[in-house]
């Protein structure tokens, strides 16, 4: 079935890889991104391997608070900040600009031209980034939750930003071909929202900062449309572009495309009042900010159908393709994470769940499970292009795969579970509150281990990636590297 | 399975100019250099199925919802609303008035009673008493300056002698902060208290007194009665 359709789009459409010029002019724009796109990746890699030393000592710390106490620089609410800044700031925004600025310069069929400044804005962003982390480690956080890299490294990255984003947004002004795809619209929407959000969030809270709980909302704002009007429309993009490229298949419906896009970027904007629920802050802002939390249910079940009926009849190749079982993996979770996070914003639910490790499984929810796991996936698909080589080890991606879903699993149901028995204690007045700190604990344990599954899954990705970058065998044309053997694209 | 076979998808006509020109690079290393390539399937398109109906009644649902649930907690969209079940005018509840033997009240059971004891009864030798005393009832400028710069050195009251150090409780260095109304407060709820009787001290009168004193270190007890000598 799955032949059928592909063979119609070949037909549809005179842009297509069964000509060798298109393959030429894909290569030829693999080739401009090469260097750059490798440099965030390898960036992103030791990020993530930094900001999961941090979560490790992090998680550890939450139920054994003994755990490394004579350091000072390593108390947990310094470590916390870190492991978030090393992940935000240091792995999920090096890939995105890895995947997104290759997805984009595809899409718009054009070569990156003068990458060198990619380097430059590159290198300026890292070392902001570990100045930053480095800067929280030392007890100069601001202490503004998402914001807290002291103040003086902020224009640095966000001027490193500007430039990384201004080649995303140049590629789409000199795009060639009639149509623009879904993914681009995502990309380009994420590119100026970013900057938006960041500098606005820095101006009010920390170069000029508004009075009262202005500050809180504007925090709230940031943190959440971080999630929501930055990862979340990047990693879509990336859903929306292997899915049907891994497949061979167009996707589903373009009408539900437009939906999904336009709801999003229409609602997303209002929902992170709902952090605020309760809080001193006039009420109708309060509830719009649920009102449009629940809305998202309307972007959410839009593309959540429109990936589905792609995906339908070919399940066997999402399975083998590493690509598309992580990105596959990432688009199920955010149907999930999305809709318990919309129940999460009703006042009713919100009065157990607020200020509990629910949150904090919900938070990774999204960030791992959802945009992590796509990103995994996307540079699955990257790298052999980038590269001409193919993974070395399907044993390591299969590790990968497992330690990253039983870990992200084991968190999310341990601290939901863990978080929502926490906040009803926590409305019982009858119980101490010692108690309800003790009755996280088992939970708290089942974190830790998580974490652990979740490095080693990132050690095995890590091993699997410098290999390819630096193989001791030459590249060899067995096939794609496949997790059952059998013939797929990757 | 033919759309899986990678090499069978790129045969093109044999007449063709690529076909021609394709001699060159027949070499099988180039083409296994370029297979990650070679492989790929299209880019990708876009089909254009409608949008099932169902999604239409769900998001109209959605959408009432919203506009209800919006409407209901919306607090007449003021600004000085904060409870999701106020609404309209009855909303702006009147700030209640200063209660300043409650506050007092208040105030003295966090910070006073540990030393002074729940009813003001003190602990013979260590802590004078509120209770019966001029210390409390008599000068009002004295018990405020007590209160907000602190007392050292030996005094007597009700026959006992004490000699502790009283902490400062005004903004001064090494204070604790207090402002003046909640001085005022419980300075007027000890000397209301328990049995004593004396007139209130108001907010004013605090400020009044410590804006002529300044900021100074804590009063001496000969000192302080020199100034405001008791009257027995």
């Amino acid at each position: 079935m799955s032949n059928t359709v592909a063979a119609t789009s070949v037909q549809e459409t005179p842009y297509t890889t069964a000509n060798p010029g298109v393959v030429t002019e894909l290569s030829r724009i693999d080739r401009s991104m090469r260097g750059a796109a490798i440099f965030f990746l390898i960036s992103s890699v030791l990020w993530l391997l930094i900001g999961s030393a941090l979560a490790i000592i992090a998680a550890l710390k939450a139920h054994t608070p003994d755990f490394l106490g004579a350091y000072e620089t390593l108390t947990f609410g310094r470590v916390r900040s870190a492991h978030l800044n090393a992940m935000v700031f240091g792995w999920s925004n090096n890939a995105i600009f890895a995947v997104g600025l290759w997805m984009m310069a595809r899409l718009c069929r054009n070569e990156v031209r003068h990458h060198g400044m990619l380097y430059i804005a590159g290198a300026l962003w890292n070392i902001a980034t570990t100045i930053g982390i480095a800067g929280i480690l030392l007890g100069h956080s601001t202490s503004i939750e998402w914001l807290e890299m002291p103040k003086n490294v902020t224009p640095v990255l966000a001027l490193s930003y500007a430039l990384i984003g201004a080649w995303g947004i140049l590629a789409f002004r000199f795009r060639r071909g009639e149509h623009v795809y879904v993914s681009q619209w995502y990309i380009l929407a994420a590119l100026f929202w970013f900057p938006w959000l960041y500098t606005i969030a820095q101006m009010m809270i920390v170069w000029f900062p508004a009075r009262g709980t202005v500050q809180a909302i504007t925090n709230w704002w940031f943190a959440h449309n971080v999630l929501g009007l930055w990862f979340t429309p990047m990693a879509l993009a990336a859903a929306y572009y292997f899915i049907p490229k891994v497949l061979g298949k167009p996707i589903h419906s373009y009408y539900l495309s437009v939906l999904g896009f336009w709801s999003l970027a229409l609602f997303y904007n209002w929902a992170g009042v709902h952090h605020l629920i309760g809080g001193p802050i006039p009420v109708w802002l309060i509830s719009a900010g649920i009102v449009a939390s629940v809305m998202m249910v309307i972007p959410v079940i839009v593309t959540a159908i429109n990936h589905h009926m792609t995906v339908v009849g070919s399940f066997g190749a999402v399975w083998r393709s590493p690509t598309l079982r992580f990105i596959v993996f990432g688009a199920i979770s955010y149907t999930a994470v999305s809709l318990i996070g919309s129940a999460m914003a009703l006042r009713s639910v919100n009065v157990v769940t607020h200020f509990t490790h629910f949150t904090v499984g919900h938070a990774h929810h999204g960030v791992y499970a959802f945009f992590t796991m796509i990103m995994f996936g996307s540079i699955y698909f990257m790298m052999p292009r980038l590269l001409y080589r193919e993974w070395p080890s399907a044993t390591l991606i299969r590790v990968h795969f497992w330690c990253c879903a039983l870990g992200i699993g084991i968190m999310v149901v341990g601290l939901h579970v863990g978080g929502w028995i926490q906040g009803m204690m926590m409305n019982n007045p009858d119980i101490a509150f010692i108690d309800t700190v003790i009755a996280t604990v088992p939970w708290l344990y089942s974190r830790s281990v998580s974490g652990l599954l979740l490095t080693i899954g990132h050690i095995a990705f890590a091993l699997n990636f410098f290999w390819m970058i630096f193989p001791r065998r030459s590249a060899s044309a067995a096939g794609p590297t496949l997790l059952d053997g059998k013939e797929v694209s990757a | 399975m033919s759309e899986d076979n990678p090499k069978a998808k790129h045969q093109p006509h044999p007449d063709s100019r690529e076909s021609l020109e394709k001699a060159g690079y027949q070499d099988k290393q180039i083409q296994d250099v370029h297979a990650q390539l070679m492989r790929e399937k299209d880019e990708p398109t876009e089909g254009f199925s409608p949008v099932p109906l169902f999604t239409l009644f769900l998001f109209a649902i959605i959408v009432f919802w919203g506009g209800v649930y919006f409407t209901k907690y919306s607090g007449d969209f003021r600004w000085d609303v904060y409870d999701p079940h106020q609404r309209g005018e009855s909303a702006v509840a009147e700030a209640p008035a200063f209660d300043p033997i409650a506050r007092g009240s208040r105030v003295y059971r966090n910070r006073c009673a540990q030393c002074h004891q729940a009813e003001g009864q003190g602990v013979a030798g260590v802590y004078p008493p509120l209770v019966g005393t001029e210390w409390v009832t008599g000068s009002d400028e004295r018990l405020i300056k007590i209160l907000l710069h602190g007392l050292e050195g030996e005094i007597v009251v009700r026959g006992n002698t004490y000699n502790g150090a009283m902490p400062a409780f005004g903004p001064g260095p090494g204070g604790l902060n207090i402002g003046d109304r909640d001085i005022g407060a419980v300075a007027t709820f000890i000397r209301q208290a328990w049995g004593n009787n004396a007139e209130a001290i108001s907010e004013e009168r605090v400020f009044e007194v410590r804006e002529a004193i300044g900021n100074r270190g804590p009063w001496d007890g000969s000192e302080l009665l020199g100034l405001h000598p008791l009257s027995k």
